[in-house]
């Protein structure tokens, strides 16, 4: 494994004032406490900022296309763009919504339900057992997933690419200030990119690891830890090795630059790119 | 419920052999449907000695204090005689058996290791000083010694600290450890405790069943070559090449069957030389093969006749399919109650107690409650908490364990969380600033059994084990993995406080009938 660093920065996750940038007013990017609503049908979660509630997600469960729920005694980073859809459990409804749970530091402040107030939300999962039960039809509704995130779909464009002999790039996106690779689309990515270069016999198999750091709402900029793009590198080529990706295949280098997009889907720049050359 | 799908694909010769009913009983009841080729004697025995040569039947019952479980070979009657399972290989006279004992699941209860206690006057090769007391220093055979064993039924498991990888290289903990209460002395001794030249650490949790295996250890590989809990790659299984989840002992430190028997051998046996190949696929073999489950109940009565609730007795575990998730209305976790709903009984009160049984399982399926605080389920996109019921973790099909895998802190290890164990050990872990910390607990915290960070080193696995399944419960008292539930009661209570599910008393005693029919 060649394994070559470009930018090295210590310390750890920070927030700094941002130097005459702030996220733009239709974007809403901060840090609270999370509040689940016991709704009908399924609960939803919430949180406030400035004295506006914003809807964040339904209880959902793990699968491709969900939102992976927040958890209570931590904070969340929202990251949305607000819309004018109907408010759902009193909340500004956010698009394309990132949150990613606080996990370094334990918020026991954040511990609030509320009773459902009489609002109803519906989900890809009901709070009984999946399915429909005998007395009638489960309140599950479909998830609207992306269908070329689906394994089919990739799984399809891996074969073209391999009879092209054409490389192939995967994308590997993290929550904040995590090196957590979660089921089933993120850990489906690296096991894909490991298969293409197996099937592939790859010459070359090019990780790159990168941190991100946020524009917040408040102007201030909030940055991952220092040594995340290179732990979230070693390990995703860790990962390919026992997965078959021969050692002497790999070309392992990270960023340490802490990189953001002025406040607008931010999240793209914390990721790993994996790129396999036949 | 109304709705099951039963799924008899598997066949077996003990198929059509339906166990009779019996009375209270004070000795197994054989049911063998063959006998086998050896000269040797039916087992009658409840107690299975190490290296006596009976014969375990085909079909037996054995008694507990609620009736009867049922214990099926499904290969046939086992000579046990020149068997490794049975065979005592170490220095101290045990074998597999002496601790997975057939009329207690498979594991042992508390009840048989005071029956032995009080057989041997403290002689019997389960009392070996070495994991049979509280510490191997202490004098054997006098009841003080061998108290955790006495008043709990644990075994002293000792783990080297730091924790050693696979290669035996030690690896660098997240988190420091100290003793802050040792009833046992045994975490302070100067020669075994964890500031000997032997660092370890001493923990004390409780024989698993061996039993009902193919439902446990079977993966669903909804995650391909992933845990997909922990998103690290799955270890390989060194014989077939096929990934294995962590699905077997508390600690997954080992990931195979195969690996857990030779570790069994070298440090509950003191088997001294290396176990050969022949003697652990013999070992896996017999216990891959046995099915328990309760059969008969002093108040139901026969759970295995005509008409009773399909998922009960052991031959439904001999049939069943062991790869289906079970929290869904397709092939629901333990089936259907509903036999029991519409024509529940002869006798006013077995009536009132299978209508009670099926109450229970409704509970237990239907009845949503917040699950909160458990590291490796609220921790990973579930969210914290989470609002379904039991049959989310327990989910697999008739068995009710979970192998997604099963590994989560439900809080039983935890000070705090947990049932009050004044006799254990308690240690206060420090995690590192730049570490994880353990998702609820945060980075300082006390723990009775540091549980999966004893073999990952990492502070979010602080109290992390693996879950069992739900099977012969009423043969195998006490429960969780320190003991610390002394009956199924005591473990319906814990979850309503745990998850305050607030549970009125008969929905609690529901709830506690219908698993003890299982």
């Amino acid at each position: 494994m060649r394994v070559a660093t470009f930018v090295l920065c210590m310390g750890v996750a920070g927030v700094s004032a941002a130097d005459a940038l702030k996220a733009p007013p239709t974007q809403r990017n901060f840090v609270a406490c999370p509040i689940v609503i016991d709704a009908q049908d399924v609960p939803c979660w919430v949180a406030e900022y400035e004295g506006e509630r914003y809807f964040l997600t339904v209880q959902t469960g793990r699968s491709y296309g969900v939102t992976f729920a927040p958890q209570l005694k931590h904070k969340v980073l929202v990251e949305g763009t607000v819309t004018d859809e109907p408010r759902i459990c009193g909340g500004i409804v956010l698009k394309d919504v990132k949150l990613s749970v606080m996990e370094y530091e334990v918020s026991p402040e954040c511990n609030t339900i509320l009773p459902g107030d009489g609002y109803k939300t519906v989900g890809p999962r009901p709070i009984i057992p999946d399915g429909d039960p005998p007395w009638g039809k489960s309140t599950a509704v479909p998830l609207q997933v992306d269908p070329s995130i689906l394994p089919r779909a990739v799984q399809a464009k891996m074969k073209e690419k391999a009879a092209a002999k054409e490389p192939m790039e995967f994308v590997v996106p993290y929550f904040f200030d995590s090196n957590y690779l979660p089921f089933p689309a993120e850990q489906a990515t690296v096991d894909q990119a490991a298969e293409f270069a197996t099937m592939t016999n790859a010459r070359r198999v090019e990780v790159v690891g990168y941190r991100g750091s946020v524009v917040l709402s408040n102007g201030e900029i909030m940055t991952e830890r220092a040594g995340l793009a290179e732990a979230r590198a070693r390990k995703v080529a860790d990962i390919l090795m026992d997965f078959g990706v021969p050692e002497s295949a790999l070309q392992v280098s990270w960023n340490e630059q802490p990189a953001h997009s002025g406040g607008v889907r931010d999240f793209e720049q914390r990721r790993v790119t994996i790129t396999v050359i036949p | 419920m109304s709705s099951h799908r039963s799924n008899p694909t598997r066949k077996s010769v003990y198929a059509a052999v339906a166990i009779a009913s019996v009375g209270a009983i004070a000795v197994a009841v054989s049911h063998a449907a063959s006998k086998p080729k050896s000269d040797s004697q039916p087992l009658i025995e409840k107690w299975v000695g190490p290296g006596k040569g009976a014969v375990l039947p085909a079909m037996a019952s054995y008694p507990n204090a609620a009736g009867t479980l049922g214990v099926v070979n499904e290969k046939g009657a086992i000579d046990t005689k020149g068997h490794p399972f049975f065979e005592p290989l170490g220095e101290n006279g045990r074998a597999c058996v002496t601790c997975h004992q057939p009329s207690d699941a498979m594991s042992l209860s508390l009840d048989t290791i005071r029956e032995r206690w009080e057989a041997t006057k403290g002689k019997d090769p389960l009392f070996d000083t070495f994991d049979g007391a509280n510490c191997p220093d202490k004098p054997r055979g006098k009841r003080e010694s061998h108290s955790l064993l006495l008043d709990h039924g644990l075994i002293r498991i000792g783990m080297p600290w730091p924790p050693k990888d696979a290669n035996g290289n030690p690896i660098e903990p997240e988190f420091t450890l100290e003793v802050v209460r040792d009833p046992t002395g045994c975490n302070t001794s100067p020669k075994y405790g964890l500031n000997s030249s032997n660092p370890t650490v001493s923990v004390y949790r409780r024989p698993r069943m061996a039993a009902n295996l193919r439902y446990v250890t079977t993966s669903f590989s909804l995650s391909g070559r992933f845990n997909g809990k922990t998103g690290e790659p799955l270890a390989v299984h060194p014989k077939n090449g096929q990934r294995v989840g962590l699905p077997i002992m508390a600690d997954a430190r080992n990931p195979t069957l195969e690996a857990q028997a030779a570790d069994a051998a070298r440090n509950h046996m003191r088997v001294h030389a290396k176990l050969t190949d022949e003697q652990i696929d013999k070992m896996v073999e017999f216990e891959s093969q046995v099915y328990v489950a309760q059969d008969w109940h002093k108040i139901a009565g026969s759970l295995i006749e005509k008409g009773a609730p399909p998922a009960l007795g052991p031959m439904a575990l001999v049939r069943g399919e062991s790869i289906l998730p079970g929290n869904n209305w397709q092939n629901p976790v333990f089936m259907s109650f509903d036999a029991w709903k519409e024509a529940p009984g002869e006798t006013e009160e077995q009536r009132k107690f299978r209508e009670s049984v099926a109450r229970g399982y409704d509970i237990f399926f239907l009845r949503p409650m917040w699950i909160r605080d458990v590291a490796w389920f609220s921790s990973i996109g579930m969210g914290n908490p989470y609002k379904r019921t039991c049959a989310i973790c327990h989910s697999v099909h008739l068995t009710g364990n979970n192998i997604s895998p099963g590994l989560m802190d439900l809080g039983v290890n935890n000070v705090d969380l947990g049932i009050d164990m004044p006799d254990l050990p308690v240690f206060k872990v420090t995690c590192r600033k730049d570490a994880l910390p353990h998702p609820y607990l945060g980075h300082e915290f006390l723990t009775y059994d540091p549980g999966r960070a004893l073999v990952t080193g990492k502070c979010i696995d602080v109290g992390s084990l693996v879950m069992q399944q739900m099977r012969g419960m009423s043969a195998r008292a006490p429960f969780f993995s320190n003991g610390s539930a002394k009956t199924i009661r005591e473990v319906v209570d814990y979850y309503d406080t745990r998850f305050e599910m607030q549970m009125t008393e008969q929905e609690k005693e529901d709830l506690t009938n219908f698993m003890s029919v299982l």
